[in-house]
């Protein structure tokens, strides 16, 4: 298990119904299914890739977006290392129980690759 | 101040661009897209958008569209149109008053949050279980011109 620090960047894929028509990303893409204490996977990028984080999604047209663990932690959300089977780089933020800090999660999500936007 | 055009109280003399059912084109294709997703169509397990979410948001675009067509045109289109994990629909219309994000649940109901800019600072405000009537209340708020300037 790997300490997460506040300068830690993480990755999060973005369908391209997620991210907004001027470029920003949606806050549905971190609206999860409403189970109490809702847990959303990201991929800690020290230990991947961005192609790697992609890998198998990019040619369906997603993106990917990144965010420091200390942008979520200033929003009193929690950040840990939680690696999978499949995936080392796996990671978990949690308590993201409102709009609210959906909606800041997503305003401090920056596009690292962008998606393929389908025509609208 | 930003003016907006008086309504002329009759569709038939209405530019072709600012009827309602021009307005509301984009957006039931982009409801028509988002009713075509798969399962795990965000890669972390989401469900496609259930029939009911689809349609409800239907009815409240179309709701929109007809109350505010006339009178700001392109505004009363919903800034973004998204799909949401749980099998709904997220619809946000920006105004100058602010911002609202409206979710509707995969069995159609309502849930929002209220954004309102004060100064440099912003205020939230969120709901669950709203009725139609004051969902479109706030929508309202936000699609209509500020009364403080």
């Amino acid at each position: 298990m790997e300490a997460i620090g506040d300068a830690d960047a993480l990755y999060r894929r973005l369908a391209p119904s997620q991210v907004n028509p001027d470029g920003s990303v949606n806050s549905a893409a971190y609206k999860r299914r409403g189970l109490p204490d809702p847990s959303i996977s990201v991929d800690l990028a020290r230990l991947t890739t961005p192609e790697r984080a992609l890998a198998g999604f990019a040619e369906r047209g997603f993106g990917l977006g990144v965010l420091t663990a200390g942008a979520v932690r200033a929003l009193g959300l929690s950040v840990h290392h939680d690696p999978l089977p499949a995936s080392r780089a796996h990671a978990v933020i949690e308590g993201a129980n409102d709009r609210v800090k959906c909606r800041l999660l997503a305003e401090a999500t920056a596009i690292l690759i962008p998606v393929r936007l389908p025509d609208r | 101040m930003t003016t907006h055009p008086e309504p002329t109280g009759s569709l038939e003399a209405m530019p072709a661009e600012t009827t309602p059912s021009a307005l509301l084109a984009p957006s039931l294709r982009r409801l028509e897209q988002l009713a075509r997703l798969k399962p795990d169509w965000d890669s972390y397990g989401a469900l496609p958008p259930f029939g009911s979410a689809v349609a409800q948001a239907r009815r409240l675009l179309e709701t929109v569209a007809g109350q505010f067509g006339a009178e700001i045109s392109e505004g009363a289109a919903p800034f973004a149109i998204a799909p949401l994990a749980v099998g709904g629909i997220q619809l946000q219309w920006r105004g100058p008053s602010g911002e609202i994000e409206v979710e509707v649940s995969p069995d159609g109901e309502f849930g929002y949050l209220l954004i309102e800019a004060e100064g440099t600072n912003r205020s939230f405000q969120e709901g669950d279980h709203v009725g139609s009537f004051d969902l479109l209340a706030l929508v309202t708020k936000v699609l209509s011109p500020r009364s403080d300037i």
